[in-house]
């Protein structure tokens, strides 16, 4: 689960080039008929986003547009925190998935969030780390040398503490082991899949190694940040989608014949005012995009329930209407990967379209 | 494999849930301060025979005036930068600037005697987040850091409020001078506007919509910071142009704002702020969290709402109602220090001499922290100390902690080093 935070403007990353409106509303920042990459008569991805064409015609790639949550607040925190948690409820979604696959084994390593924070996704996993990349983490001698003593120490710490710490430490050190084994078994990328040199596409990276290496791998989550242009979002956003397709094309032919049976899903908490503001930036708006990649992806495909962007069909202050609701992509998703009943991961969710203009 | 014997241990800690309970006293020094220092323990206790009148001695001595603390000055005393005038910091390189704003912020928590002033400047720091490398927030956040946070860390709340509305690295942070309206057809932006209701005042939930996002954003508009590219003089200033502000009527919270106020619709608009409902409810859950646990009892945040009413936002005095609460004094249980915090009492507590060069704040870094560098957004609602959520701690995490310990112990950490000829490290 790949999570672009901030509020990623979905009018930059796939332009509705057919709509009038559109141009209208962007005079500074629409991405013309021409510098477009087209994907249909109507949309198509902007310039930087170029390595995902590819991708789309040959039925890997699905867009889908004007899709996000039921959550009006605006809020970063609250839109990302209803998204991650699947809902307004407590623990994340890909928590209750993980859980919802038993009796499939959990393992140490069974999910893994790249980056430095656990992220509210991941809420509720049986087992879940978080690291920052698999090369700096190693069980040196000395510190194996300590185990028993850490152990000890962990044992006189009072009651409930010692045991919850008991308990992560015992993960901490088993996720570890398990590390150590696989630094030596898959380093390199495969096939040739070159990724950009920056945090995100190592994260990638590391996560392919690990899906590569067959370590029992169920979920990860990685996070490109930085989306939330309120100022000059040209030169901000750019180089953000550019990490965003090279990295993920990398990943689709690193893992080749392992994307049979990996579904990657790229999401945001909301898009953007559909109306530029003076500072050439965008404002908190509705509205967004989702990708999905690989096994389940209704590649070659731009779904949305698009109903144009005239001023009558804008959602309050004048942001693309959420036609799509996010769970609504993830459900299928989910049953292909082994979850029989989705209410367990979207408790009182009904899949339906959730009404436009709220 | 780990070894059996220490599988077992570690899924059988002893049961023992009220030893090492800290005494008032232990209690008070850990949650007032960075850390206790050798000796800190003894002096206090010291204050007084019964350990209350001591503790609240403690909290007297913390909160008393404006006195200089000359350790945390004589720690400092060779960072230049940071007394600079606003202007003056743009002859300096930025790598300078931040090695040593985090140097300062180091030395000061390591050797300040105003732990709680230092602990405060931490607290509003994570409130009012800045990430330096937006913009020209890399000159001027060590301003920010002294004009704003320091200069009100215990003063009024709506004076800092006001302080930080107008602070140059603050406008720059979240785009208030770029946020205009000189017609009608122009969009204000909204950046600022939102945050400051959300992230800095009000709170999610807070009471406000959409409509009074947009009408603040309206009442904010016109204000801008000099900036290098424009001038040579005066940079970093922040100024008022009447031809950008939408001098409008507006309607805020349910009230309204005349149209005219020009520069005075930021005043108008704080004024309604703090003196909502929502913002002392607000700053006190955050205290009470900082302070007692992530989730204080109501009774708790009650009171120091209404100090927080009744005093129009005196922090000194709401602080004092924390410490005075049952829950504060009840709140022992251990909780999980976040890597700035570990750092500062590891050296407090083994009274290490530090100058807060690289050899530390490496080891920081290594841990995750990262002073002024945006994660994902303004600030994250997530910050928890408290032991329940150790689940959240991840593996890496627990394991730099210990490998870090080990090697602070075994002297294999310079806590002092030879990174800048004029930070010379000062005594503890």
């Amino acid at each position: 689960m790949v999570f672009l935070r901030g509020g990623a403007d979905g009018l930059t990353l796939v332009p509705p080039i057919g709509d009038d409106a559109y141009h209208r509303a962007r005079p500074g920042l629409r991405v013309t008929a021409s510098d477009g990459v087209r994907l249909t008569d109507r949309f198509a991805l902007h310039p930087q986003l170029a390595p995902f064409a590819p991708l789309f015609h040959d039925g890997h790639l699905e867009v889908v547009h004007a899709a996000g949550s039921d959550d009006t607040t605006r809020s970063h925190f609250q839109a990302q925190d209803h998204m991650e948690h699947g809902g307004d409820i407590a623990g994340g979604w890909i928590g209750r998935f993980l859980r919802a696959r038993a009796p499939h084994p959990q393992q140490s390593m069974g999910a893994i969030a790249i980056g430095s924070a656990f992220p509210e996704s991941l809420r509720g996993a049986p087992s879940a780390s978080v690291i920052r990349s698999l090369d700096e983490l190693a069980v040196r001698d000395p510190l194996r040398a300590l185990l028993p003593t850490i152990a000890h120490l962990y044992r006189s710490s009072p009651g409930a503490l010692g045991v919850r710490m008991g308990a992560a430490a015992h993960d901490a050190i088993a996720a570890l082991e398990r590390l150590a084994s696989l630094r030596t078994a898959s380093p390199r990328p495969a096939n040739g899949a070159s990724y950009p040199a920056d945090e995100f596409g190592r994260g990638l990276a590391d996560i392919a190694r690990l899906i590569r290496g067959q370590v029992g791998l169920t979920a990860a989550t990685i996070d490109l940040n930085g989306w939330d242009s309120h100022f000059a979002q040209g030169a901000l956003l750019e180089p953000l989608m550019s990490r965003l397709a090279h990295g993920l094309a990398a990943f689709r032919q690193d893992l080749s014949e392992f994307m049979a049976r990996t579904t990657v899903v790229v999401m945001t908490e909301f898009g953007r005012r559909v109306a530029e503001n003076a500072s050439l930036g965008t404002d908190h708006g509705r509205g967004s995009v989702m990708l999905v990649l690989g096994e389940g992806a209704n590649g070659g495909t731009v779904r949305a329930d698009w109903r144009g962007l005239e001023d009558d069909v804008l959602e309050g202050p004048g942001d693309v209407p959420v036609t799509t609701d996010f769970r609504e992509v993830l459900a299928p998703l989910l049953t292909r990967h082994g979850v029989g009943d989705v209410s367990r991961v979207f408790p009182g969710y009904m899949a339906t379209p959730i009404a436009a203009g709220r | 494999m780990v070894p059996e014997d220490v599988e077992a241990l570690l899924r059988n800690p002893s049961p023992d849930d009220e030893r090492d309970r800290a005494d008032l006293v232990a209690h008070t020094i850990a949650r007032l301060s960075y850390g206790a220092r050798p000796g800190d323990y003894a002096r206090v206790g010291a204050l007084d025979p019964d350990p209350e009148l001591a503790a609240a001695r403690y909290v007297n001595e913390q909160l008393a005036g404006d006195r200089v603390d000359r350790a945390a000055e004589r720690a400092v005393r060779r960072l230049e930068a940071l007394s600079e005038p606003l202007g003056e910091l743009y002859e300096y390189q930025p790598d300078i600037l931040r090695q040593q704003l985090i140097a300062a912020t180091l030395l000061r928590a390591v050797y300040a005697e105003r732990q709680l002033f230092e602990v405060m400047v931490g607290f509003w720091s994570d409130h009012f987040n800045i990430d330096l490398s937006k913009g020209d927030c890399r000159w001027l956040l060590p301003a920010h850091d002294r004009d704003v946070i320091r200069a009100h860390a215990v003063g009024r709340f709506p004076a800092l409020l006001r302080a930080v509305v107008l602070s140059p690295a603050m406008l720059w942070y979240l785009d208030g001078r770029a946020n205009r309206r000189a017609s009608s057809d122009e969009k204000p932006n909204e950046n600022y506007a939102r945050e400051l209701l959300e992230l800095h005042a009000l709170g999610a939930n807070g009471g406000y919509d959409q409509a009074d996002v947009t009408e603040v954003a309206r009442a904010l508009s016109g204000w801008s910071v000099r900036s290098k590219v424009a001038s040579h003089f005066g940079i970093g200033a922040v100024e008022f142009t009447a031809a950008n502000h939408d001098d409008g009527e507006k309607q805020v919270l349910g009230h309204t704002l005349s149209p005219g106020g020009g520069r005075q619709d930021v005043q108008n608009v704080l004024d309604i702020v703090t003196a909502h409902p929502s913002c002392a409810h607000f700053i006190a859950t955050k205290l009470c969290r900082r302070f007692i646990d992530d989730d204080p009892p109501l009774a708790a945040v009650c009171a120091v709402t209404s100090t927080f009413s009744a005093t129009r936002g005196d922090i000194a005095a709401c602080l004092r109602t924390v410490f005075a609460t049952d829950a504060f004094r009840n709140a022992r249980a251990s909780r999980l220090k976040r890597p700035f915090h570990f750092v500062a009492s590891a050296l407090r507590v083994t009274g290490a001499s530090t100058d807060g060069g690289p050899g530390v704040t490496q080891w920081l870094e290594r841990m995750g922290h990262r002073r002024c560098i945006r994660s994902c957004c303004p600030h994250s609602p997530h910050q928890r100390f408290s032991v329940p959520d150790l689940g959240l701690v991840s593996c890496d995490t627990r394991s730099r902690r210990r490998t870090s310990t080990e090697r602070l112990v075994h002297r294999k950490i310079r806590a002092r080093s030879s990174w800048s000829s004029s930070a010379e490290a000062p005594m503890g």
